[in-house]
């Protein structure tokens, strides 16, 4: 049985048909390339993994586990959601970062600040974007504080909802060549050329 | 020293002043007419009724009798939350009630048995008219609260959602808002509260005083109502959004109200 599974979906949106009768199976630690035109819903489909949109019919399944309101929240502890730099929580750097591992789902990870400072020369960003209130960084620097907040949580399943907006062409390359050399199971939604020639499954529909 | 009786006629000499209120607004165009009008209007008959209503109550002066009316008073002010901040009233008006009636009525019996030491707890000449007054901060304080709460989580949904992955814990996702919502709820009755007496007169304390009291007695009992009134919109907020919280998320942690 597939890691991730899409079963018959059927959603409507704003009273539009996005899917009917969609099916798509991702196996463990495969990476997949969600390239579908605008519009047709790439990104209702992550979020459906994630339970914040619910389909009309069909079924979902995450490593075994139909997702119902029961199992949402085991399902989310999987998954870490990557979308775009406005969505990082507001505040001081070191303080959100420190909030967001004292939740009690992401405690066992005995985050240190120590780690985040060696990931912050990684990526290419400042020692002290530590002190810096989230809402003073430029997008750029917020897309890859995001990311780094993505790849601490550890967690099994990666969806990386648009994360290039905003990175420089080097900067973009760096990123998806590190993330990608990762053992997860990656869905990434964009429509970046940058991703091409990575080995990546490329779905459409 | 009693109070000065004012003669049912004498009010509407006041209307002398509201006939240049309606010239001017008529003649720039202000549209404030009518509102104004009616609301004087719905403020006399309103007042009225309540007034002989509660010369009847003060009359029996029977607990059953006196909590009934404080029960129609915390049920209209439940009423009125649900419909201005737009929940369901099949769903909410009774976490409503239950979350911001319960800590007013517990403070305004606690104070009548212990702060003022009444022998009837349920008198109605204390329990009436201070459990209006607590009743009425609580009831702004609430809607500002729960407005910033739910409103704050449907203007943000991208942020509340990415919480919500981080988190996987509905509470977590939504403590943002949840603090912003007291803190919108408390900064107006802190800051009132910091001024009193400075700005203005604090409406219980001129009442008082106009019937006969001493400004010492009247401070003392506005000291008490004020601390009275920050405590129970405090505990209010915390309840009213607790109680509603749990029919206003599906299974999935989406706001739906």
């Amino acid at each position: 049985m597939a890691y991730l599974e899409f079963r018959n979906i059927f959603l409507n949106y704003d009273q539009r048909t996005i899917f009917s009768g969609f099916n798509l199976e991702i196996e463990r630690q495969e990476k997949v390339l969600l390239c579908a035109p605008s519009g047709r819903g790439k990104t209702s489909l992550v979020k459906m993994l994630l339970g914040f949109v619910v389909p009309e019919a069909g079924e979902i399944l995450v490593d075994g586990m139909r997702l119902t309101g029961k199992t949402v929240h085991d399902i989310r502890r999987k998954i870490a959601y990557v979308s775009q730099d406005a969505d990082i929580p507001r505040g001081i750097v070191s303080e959100v970062f420190a909030s967001v591992f004292n939740f009690p789902v992401n405690r066992h990870l005995s985050y240190q600040e120590t780690v985040l400072r060696d990931w912050l020369k990684t990526m290419s960003l400042p020692e002290d974007t530590l002190e810096k209130n989230i809402d003073a960084l430029s997008g750029g620097e917020r897309q890859r504080l995001a990311l780094v907040l993505g790849i601490l949580l550890d967690r099994e399943i990666w969806i990386l909802d648009e994360i290039t907006t905003g990175l420089d062409q080097e900067l973009k390359k760096k990123m998806v060549e590190l993330l990608l050399s990762y053992d997860k199971t990656i869905l990434v939604v964009s429509h970046d050329d940058i991703y091409k020639n990575q080995r990546l499954r490329e779905v459409s529909w | 020293m009693g109070v000065q009786e004012i003669p049912f006629y004498t009010p509407f000499y006041l209307l002398i002043f509201v006939l240049p209120m309606a010239i001017i607004n008529f003649k720039l165009g202000i549209g404030l007419n009518k509102r104004t009008i009616y609301a004087l209007f719905r403020m006399t008959i309103q007042l009225v009724l309540v007034g002989f209503f509660l010369q009847y109550i003060f009359l029996f002066n029977n607990l059953w009798v006196n909590s009934a009316y404080v029960l129609f008073m915390i049920g209209a002010a439940g009423l009125s939350t649900v419909k201005t901040c737009g929940l369901t009233v099949k769903k909410q008006l009774l976490p409503i009630v239950i979350g911001f009636g319960l800590p007013n009525l517990g403070m305004i019996l606690f104070i009548n048995q212990f702060v003022i030491g009444l022998d009837n707890i349920f008198d109605a000449q204390y329990y009436i008219p201070l459990m209006g007054m607590l009743l009425g901060n609580s009831l702004s304080g609430n809607i500002i609260g729960i407005n910033t709460f739910y409103n704050g989580l449907r203007q943000n949904e991208r942020l509340y959602q990415y919480r919500l992955a981080l988190a996987a814990n509905q509470w977590e996702a939504t403590l943002p808002w949840y603090k912003e919502a007291v803190i919108a709820c408390m900064n107006p009755i802190i800051a009132s509260t910091e001024t009193i007496g400075l700005v203005s007169l604090p409406g219980m304390m001129t009442g008082q005083i106009l019937g006969g009291s001493m400004p010492m007695t009247a401070i003392v009992y506005q000291i008490v109502i004020m601390g009275a009134i920050l405590i129970s919109r405090y505990f209010g907020i915390h309840f009213s959004i607790l109680l509603t919280r749990k029919q206003a998320f599906d299974d999935y942690d989406r706001l739906i109200r």
